[in-house]
C-alpha cells in the first residue's frame, strides 16, 4: 500500500468517526435539562417520517334524536361500543345510559336515576359525575359512578346485574377480563390495582415512577402535587386481547404494556411535530401562567375495530388549524397523523373508534360522527 | 222622614249597593292581582309580552311585534358571565335543532352582550342574539328582579316558563310542550 491510498483512507475514516461523534453531542446539547420556563424539553424525540403524512378526516353526522325518537342528549361524558357496533353513551343530564344500534337509531334508555339511588340507578342531577362506561371482556357493560361509589354492572340489552361497592378514588374507567377480575386505578402507591369478582385485592401492578411521571419537565410544586395525586387521573388503560394490559401514562407520554405481572414493554410516546408544537403551546401558555401544566396528548381513544391499534389527540395545531390525532399500535410505534380542519371555536374530543367511524364529544356536547376522507 | 220607599224603590237601592259591593271586589282584585304579580320576579303564564323593545348586534331594533306574529317562540333571557346560563346555551342549541324551522329563538343578553359576541372561546349559541334598547325598562316590564335566567315560550301569551338551571326534567316537559304548541300550528 503506498502512502497516497493509505492518507485518503484515513482521513475518510477520520471524517466518518466525526460525523458519528457529532451526533450524541447534539442530542446531549438537547438532553440537558434547561429552565422550563423557556419551555425546553429534557429529552429529544426519535425522527418519524410518519407525521408528514397527513389522513384528514371529515365529519359526516352529529347525533341528534328524529322526529319519531324520543331521547336529549344533554352532557354525554363518556362512550362504550359492544361487539355487534351498538354504541352506549351516558349522559350527565338524564344520568342514564342510552343505547343506539349501529345505525344510530335510538334504540333503549338504561338505568334511571335517582337522588336516593336504588338498584340500577344512576345519582341523579349529578353534573360533576364523572360516570364512564366500558365493555368489560366478559362480554357485559360496566359503568363507575363516583358519587355513589358503586361499579354499576348491565347485559348489553340494559338489564341490570348487579353493583359493586368501591373505594371512590377508584372510580373511573372499569376494567374487566374475561374471568371478571377488576383493574382499577391503584390506591396503594401503584398505577393498577387488580381485584377478584369479589373485590378482593390480588396484586398492584406497576408503580408510580415520580421522576418518570414528568419527563418533559417538572411542573412547579402545587401542579407537581395536584399531578401526581390520585394517580389514576394521569392514566389511561385497556385491556388487549392475549390477557395484555396496555396503560398510558399522559403526565410523561410514556406506554406501558404488561403481560403476566410483567412489564413487556415501556416506551415513550413523543412524536416529533408533536412536541414542537408542545413546545410552542406550553411556551405559550406559561408565559400566560407560569405554574400551568399541560399534557402531550389530550385523550386516548381506542380503536375497538382493531385491538392492535390506539389513538392520542394531540389537539389543536394553532398554526395549521388543525385537530391532530396520532395513531399508535400497541408496540408504542406511530403508524399514523389523522387530522380534522377547525375553527377558531370548535374542538372535539376523540373518545372511541367503531366500525370505522370516529365518535366525538365537541365543545357545545354534541356527539360527532367522523370518518376518514375519500381521495 | 215622611218619603215613602216601594218595594220598588227598595229593590233598586239594594241592586245599587250590591252592584258598588261588585265593582268594589273586582277593583279589589284586580289590584291584589297586579300587586301579586309585581311582586313576581318573572311574567306569568298567560301573561302577553308588551315591551320587547331589542337591538341586534348590528344595531337592528325589534319590538313586541316580532313575537306577535301567530307563531311559537322561545324567549331565553340571560346574562354574562353566567355559568348555568352557559349550560343552557348548549342545551337550547341542541333543543333548537330538533324544532328547526318551526320555532324562532330570541337570546336575550341582559348583561355582558358584546364580550359574548367578540369572545374567542367555544361557546356559541345557534340563535340570534339581542339586548335591550332601555335595559332598565326591560327588566321593569319583564319583572325581572333577581339575576336567574328565563326561558319562556311564547305564542301570543307566555305559555312556558323555566327558570334558572335547566334539567332533564325540564328539558322533555320542554320538548313535550313544544310538540303540542306545534301541533297547534300545523
Amino acid at each position: 500500500m503506498t502512502r497516497k491510498t493509505v492518507v485518503p483512507i484515513f482521513l475518510g475514516f477520520m471524517a466518518v468517526w466525526a460525523a458519528i461523534a457529532s451526533v450524541p453531542a447534539i442530542a446531549r446539547t438537547a438532553l440537558v435539562p434547561v429552565n422550563r420556563h423557556e419551555g425546553a424539553l429534557i429529552k429529544n424525540p426519535a425522527f418519524t417520517h410518519v407525521e408528514a403524512a397527513v389522513v384528514y378526516l371529515k365529519k359526516v353526522r352529529t347525533l341528534a334524536p328524529n322526529e319519531k325518537e324520543n331521547y336529549f342528549l344533554g352532557f354525554p361524558t363518556s362512550m362504550a361500543a359492544d361487539d355487534q357496533g351498538n354504541l352506549y353513551v351516558y349522559d350527565n343530564l338524564g344520568s342514564r345510559i342510552y343505547r343506539f344500534d349501529k345505525d344510530l337509531r335510538f334504540i333503549q334508555a338504561i338505568g334511571s336515576s335517582g337522588a336516593s339511588p336504588g338498584p340500577g340507578q344512576f345519582s341523579a342531577g349529578a353534573e360533576s359525575n364523572d360516570v364512564r362506561i366500558e365493555f368489560g371482556k366478559d362480554g357485559l357493560l360496566y359503568a363507575s359512578d363516583l358519587r355513589q361509589k358503586k361499579i354499576l354492572c348491565f347485559n348489553p340489552d340494559g338489564k341490570f346485574i348487579k353493583d359493586f361497592p368501591v373505594n371512590y378514588i377508584q372510580c373511573t374507567t372499569p376494567l374487566v377480563d374475561r374471568q371478571g377480575n377488576f383493574y382499577l386505578p391503584s390506591i396503594h402507591s401503584g398505577i393498577i390495582d387488580v381485584y377478584d369478582p369479589t373485590l378482593k385485592l390480588k396484586k398492584i401492578l406497576l408503580a408510580v415512577e415520580e421522576l418518570d411521571s414528568f419527563l418533559v419537565f417538572k411542573p412547579a410544586p402545587g401542579i407537581y402535587r395536584q399531578r401526581l395525586f390520585p394517580y389514576f387521573s394521569n392514566y389511561r388503560a385497556a385491556l388487549l386481547s392475549g390477557e395484555r394490559l396496555l396503560v398510558y401514562n399522559l403526565n410523561a407520554s410514556k406506554l406501558y404494556l404488561v403481560k403476566n405481572d410483567e412489564i413487556t414493554l415501556e416506551k415513550y410516546l413523543w412524536p416529533q411535530n408533536a412536541l414542537a408544537l408542545y413546545r410552542g403551546k406550553m411556551a405559550a401558555a406559561i408565559k400566560e401562567n407560569p405554574d400551568v401544566y399541560r399534557d402531550l396528548f389530550i385523550e386516548f381513544c381506542q380503536d375497538l375495530d382493531n385491538g392492535r391499534f390506539f389513538y392520542l389527540q394531540f389537539g389543536k395545531d394553532e398554526q395549521r388549524n388543525l385537530n391532530l390525532l396520532y395513531r399508535f399500535d400497541v408496540e408504542g410505534n406511530l403508524t399514523r397523523v389523522l387530522a380534522v380542519k377547525i375553527g377558531k371555536r370548535e374542538q372535539d374530543r376523540f373518545k372511541l373508534k367503531k366500525g370505522g367511524r370516529f365518535f366525538t364529544i365537541d365543545d357545545n356536547k354534541n356527539i360527532n360522527i367522523f370518518e376518514e376522507e375519500v381521495k | 222622614m215622611g218619603a215613602k220607599f216601594t218595594s220598588k224603590a227598595v229593590l233598586w237601592i239594594i241592586l245599587l249597593h250590591l252592584s258598588v259591593l261588585a265593582g268594589l271586589v273586582i277593583f279589589r282584585q284586580d289590584q291584589q292581582i297586579k300587586l301579586l304579580k309585581n311582586s313576581l320576579p318573572f311574567l306569568a303564564l298567560g301573561e302577553k309580552i308588551r315591551y320587547f323593545d331589542l337591538l341586534d348586534e348590528k344595531q337592528v331594533k325589534i319590538d313586541k311585534e316580532a313575537i306577535h306574529r301567530g307563531k311559537i317562540s322561545l324567549v331565553y333571557i340571560f346574562q354574562r358571565p353566567c355559568s348555568p346560563c352557559d349550560k343552557n346555551i348548549i342545551l337550547l342549541n341542541k333543543l333548537i335543532g330538533q324544532f328547526a324551522g318551526k320555532v324562532e329563538v330570541y337570546g336575550v343578553v341582559i348583561a355582558g352582550f358584546q364580550e359574548f359576541i367578540n369572545q374567542v372561546d367555544n361557546l356559541k349559541a345557534n340563535f340570534k342574539l339581542y339586548y335591550p334598547e332601555d335595559p332598565d325598562r326591560f327588566l321593569a316590564r319583564f319583572r325581572l328582579k333577581t339575576n336567574l335566567s328565563q326561558l319562556l315560550v311564547y305564542s301570543d301569551r307566555v305559555t312556558y316558563l323555566a327558570l334558572g338551571e335547566l334539567d332533564n326534567a325540564d328539558i322533555l316537559t320542554l320538548i313535550d310542550f313544544m310538540r303540542k304548541e306545534i301541533a297547534k300550528y300545523d
